[in-house]
C-alpha cells in the first residue's frame, strides 16, 4: 500500500516533458475533387493575323474597355467560358514589329456544349458573336459574325492540350474561385517584411487603399486606376492558359512556361494590357497544388513612390468554383 | 445405585473429552531459529519523508518529498517556486536607440513604441535521484531534471496597445521572419505576443550533502549545489504561422517561434550593441566587449545556471 502510494505520487510529479505541434496533413493529402460535370474538351484557336498574312482579314472583337482590335485566339473551357485574347497593338503604322504588344484578355460565356470542336459547330459567345468552325483542305477557318460583319480567318493552330500525359494537370483545368488573398510586401522602408491576409477574395481596390495606409508615398492616382479590379475567378485550361477574371476590367492572361508535375507547381507568364500598382502587367505566376486548393503567387516590382522600392507578392489562394 | 451409575457414566465421558482437548491444547510449538533475525531493509520505496524548503527571493515555504529506490539512491520531487511578478516596460529599437529608452520606431512612416506588459513565472517542479557512493555516507550526487510550469515562458510579455490602430488588420496583419518562411501575426486585439523562453525540461547535474531519509532518524537536512541546463534565455513570439507549400500562411498552426540574431541581420532590427552601449549600462565591469549580438550573447550565457537549495524533512515512515 505503501509502494503504491509513493509511485501513484511520483507518476503524479512527472509532468509531459516535450510539447509538439501536431502538423496540418492537408498539404501531403493528394488532389481529390472530381472533374466538373460535362466536361468537353478544351480548344483553343489562334488566328492568321495581319501581321502574318497581309491577305488575312481579321475578326474585330471590343474589349472590356471598348476598344476595338483584332482576335488573336479564342480558347473555350470546359466552364462554358471563351477566352479572347485581343491584340490592341497598333498595326496601321510603318514598323509594325517595332509597336509594343499590348494583349487584352475578355472571358465571356458561351451557350453551345460541344464534346469536342466539331466542324459546323456554331458557338454563341455573349459579347463576341457567333463562331462557327469550318474544316478546309488541311487546316481549319473560323467564320465569325461580329456586330452583324459576317468575317471568315484561317486557324494557324487548334491546340488540344499541353501536358496531355499529365492528369494533374487535366484535373486542375477548371474554373477556381479566390478564397483568400495573401500580400507579402517589403523593401526599404519597412523593417520587416509585412504580411497581410485578405479573407475574403481578392478587391485590388481595397487591398490598395490599405498599402496606401501603410506606406507613404503611395499616389491617390494609383489607387484610382485599381478601381474594378475585383477578381471574380480565374481560370486554367488545359492548353496552357491562365486567365484572371475581374467584374470590371480586361481579364490578366497568361501561357504556360513550366510544368513541374512531380513538385505540383506550374509556371507562367502574364502579358496583359495594363498592369497596376499590385498585379504587374508582365508578372511571372507560379501556381502550387496542396491537396484540393491552388496558390497563385505572382511576383511584380512597382515602385510605389520616388523614394521608396517596394516588393509586392500576391497570393491568391484558390478553390474550385 | 442407578445414580451412581449414571454419575460414573457422565465423570466418564466428561473426563474422556477433556482429557482429548487437552492433548490437542499441550502440543508443542516448533522452534524457529530466525524469528529473532531483523529482514533486510530492501528500500525500495519502503519509506517516505516529507519536507520544505525556502523559496527564492520570499519567504515561503514549499513542499518536497522524498523517498528510497535502493541504499544508494533516493529520490526527491517537489516545488521550486518563484512568486509571480508582473512588470511594464517600452520597447525601443535595438542597434541605434537604448534599449529601454521610449523611441519611436519608424514604420512605413507611422511611428509605433511598443509598450509591453508582461508577467514573471519561473516556478519549476523537479524530480532528482541522490547517488550516494556507500551506504551510511552523507554526500551524494544528483541527477534529474526540473520542468517548468510555465512551459518555458519564464516571462510572458503582450504589446498594450495594438500593432495596427485598424481593426480590420487584427489577425491579419503580421510581420515575417526567418526568410518568410515564418509570419508573427497579431492576435484578436491587434497585439503582439511575446516571452523570454527557456527550455521546459532542465536536466540538473549536482552534488549534496545530507540523506533525506535515514531509517533510524526522524529529522533530516539536506543541501544541494549544482547547475542546470535551461538551453538559454530567448525571446519568442506566439501566434506564429509557418508557411504553407502554396505560399501563403498556415493559419491553422499556431506555434512559437524564438527569434535569433540571424533573424534581425540585415534588418533594421539589427540586435548589435556596440562598446558604447555596453559602456553606458555598466555591462563592461562585467567583462562584456562589444560589439556583440544581444540574442545570441544573452542565449549563450544563460545556458547553464547555478542552482542552489536546503531542504528540511522528517520521516513520515
Amino acid at each position: 500500500m505503501k509502494k503504491t502510494l509513493i509511485m501513484l505520487a511520483a507518476a503524479a510529479m512527472i509532468l509531459p516533458a516535450a510539447f509538439s505541434c501536431k502538423k496540418n496533413n492537408s498539404e501531403n493529402q493528394p488532389f481529390t475533387l472530381a472533374d466538373p460535370v460535362n466536361k468537353p474538351h478544351q480548344v483553343k484557336v489562334e488566328f492568321v493575323t495581319k501581321a502574318s498574312s497581309a491577305e488575312a482579314q481579321e475578326i474585330k472583337v471590343k474589349g472590356v474597355d471598348g476598344r476595338t482590335a483584332a482576335l488573336k485566339s479564342l480558347e473555350l473551357t470546359n466552364g462554358q467560358k471563351a477566352i479572347a485574347i485581343i491584340d490592341y497593338a497598333n498595326r496601321e503604322v510603318e514598323n509594325p514589329k517595332a509597336v509594343k504588344a499590348e494583349i487584352g484578355a475578355k472571358v465571356c460565356k458561351y451557350t453551345v456544349k460541344a464534346v469536342k470542336a466539331t466542324p459546323g459547330t456554331t458557338y454563341e459567345i455573349e459579347g463576341l458573336g457567333t463562331f462557327t468552325l469550318n474544316q478546309t483542305g488541311d487546316g481549319y477557318s473560323i467564320t465569325a459574325v461580329v456586330d452583324g460583319e459576317t468575317v471568315t480567318v484561317n486557324v494557324t493552330e487548334v491546340k488540344a492540350m499541353v501536358g496531355a500525359d499529365s492528369d494533374l494537370f487535366k484535373k486542375v483545368a477548371r474554373e477556381w474561385k479566390v478564397k483568400a488573398t495573401t500580400i507579402n510586401a517589403s523593401g526599404t522602408g519597412i523593417p520587416a517584411g509585412l504580411t497581410k491576409v485578405f479573407n475574403d477574395g481578392c478587391n485590388l481596390e481595397s487591398i490598395g487603399e490599405w498599402i496606401s495606409s501603410k506606406i507613404e508615398g503611395v499616389s491617390a492616382e494609383k489607387i484610382a486606376a485599381l478601381k474594378g479590379y475585383n477578381v471574380s475567378g480565374v481560370i486554367l485550361t488545359e492548353s496552357g492558359s491562365v486567365s484572371i477574371e475581374f467584374t470590371g476590367k480586361d481579364a490578366f492572361a497568361g501561357t504556360l512556361n513550366n510544368l513541374d508535375i512531380n513538385a505540383g507547381t506550374f509556371g507562367y507568364v502574364f502579358e496583359s494590357t495594363e498592369g497596376n500598382m499590385i498585379l504587374s502587367a508582365r508578372a511571372t505566376g507560379i501556381i502550387r497544388v496542396v491537396g484540393n486548393k491552388l496558390f497563385l503567387t505572382l511576383v511584380g516590382a512597382a515602385n510605389y513612390n520616388e523614394t521608396n522600392n517596394y516588393n509586392v507578392e500576391v497570393i491568391f489562394e484558390l478553390e474550385a468554383a | 445405585m442407578k445414580k451412581t451409575a449414571i454419575f460414573l457414566t457422565a465423570a466418564a465421558v466428561f473426563l474422556s473429552v477433556n482429557l482429548h482437548a487437552q492433548d490437542v491444547t499441550v502440543a508443542e510449538e516448533a522452534f524457529d531459529p530466525t524469528a529473532f533475525v531483523p529482514q533486510e531493509d530492501k528500500m525500495i520505496f519502503n519509506h517516505l519523508a516529507l519536507g520544505v524548503s525556502p523559496t527564492d527571493f520570499s519567504t515561503l515555504l514549499v513542499p518536497v518529498v522524498a523517498t528510497t529506490l535502493t541504499p544508494y539512491v533516493q529520490i526527491r520531487g517537489g516545488l521550486d517556486w518563484f512568486p509571480p511578478l508582473k512588470a511594464s516596460w517600452v520597447l525601443g529599437r535595438f542597434g541605434k536607440a537604448d534599449l529601454l529608452n521610449i523611441k519611436d520606431i519608424p514604420f512605413g512612416g507611422n511611428n509605433y513604441t511598443f509598450n509591453l506588459d508582461g508577467t514573471l513565472n519561473a516556478s519549476d517542479i523537479k524530480l532528482l535521484f541522490d547517488i550516494f557512493p556507500t551506504k551510511r555516507t552523507s554526500f551524494h550526487f544528483t541527477a534529474g531534471f526540473l520542468v517548468s510550469l510555465s512551459g518555458g515562458k519564464v516571462i510572458k510579455a503582450f504589446t498594450t496597445e495594438p500593432f495596427d490602430k485598424d481593426p480590420s488588420d487584427w489577425e491579419s496583419l503580421g510581420v515575417n521572419i526567418h526568410n518568410a518562411q515564418y509570419c508573427i501575426m497579431t492576435d484578436k486585439t491587434g497585439n503582439m505576443q511575446m516571452s523570454l523562453k527557456t527550455n521546459a525540461v532542465k536536466p540538473y547535474l549536482g552534488i549534496g550533502f545530507g540523506r533525506a531519509i535515514r531509517p533510524d532518524s526522524r529529522v533530516r537536512v539536506t543541501f544541494d549545489m549544482g547547475v542546470y541546463y535551461s538551453g538559454g534565455f530567448r525571446v519568442a513570439f506566439d501566434n506564429v504561422h509557418p508557411r504553407t507549400a502554396g505560399g501563403s500562411w498556415d493559419m491553422t498552426q499556431k506555434l512559437t517561434y524564438s527569434l535569433t540574431s540571424d533573424d534581425l541581420t540585415g534588418s533594421e532590427w539589427s540586435d548589435t550593441l556596440t562598446q558604447e552601449q555596453l559602456d553606458s549600462w555598466g555591462l563592461s565591469q562585467f567583462g562584456v566587449k562589444g560589439p556583440i549580438k544581444a540574442l545570441d550573447y544573452m542565449k549563450r550565457v544563460t545556458s547553464w545556471c547555478p542552482y542552489l537549495k536546503l531542504n528540511i524533512f522528517i520521516k513520515i515512515f
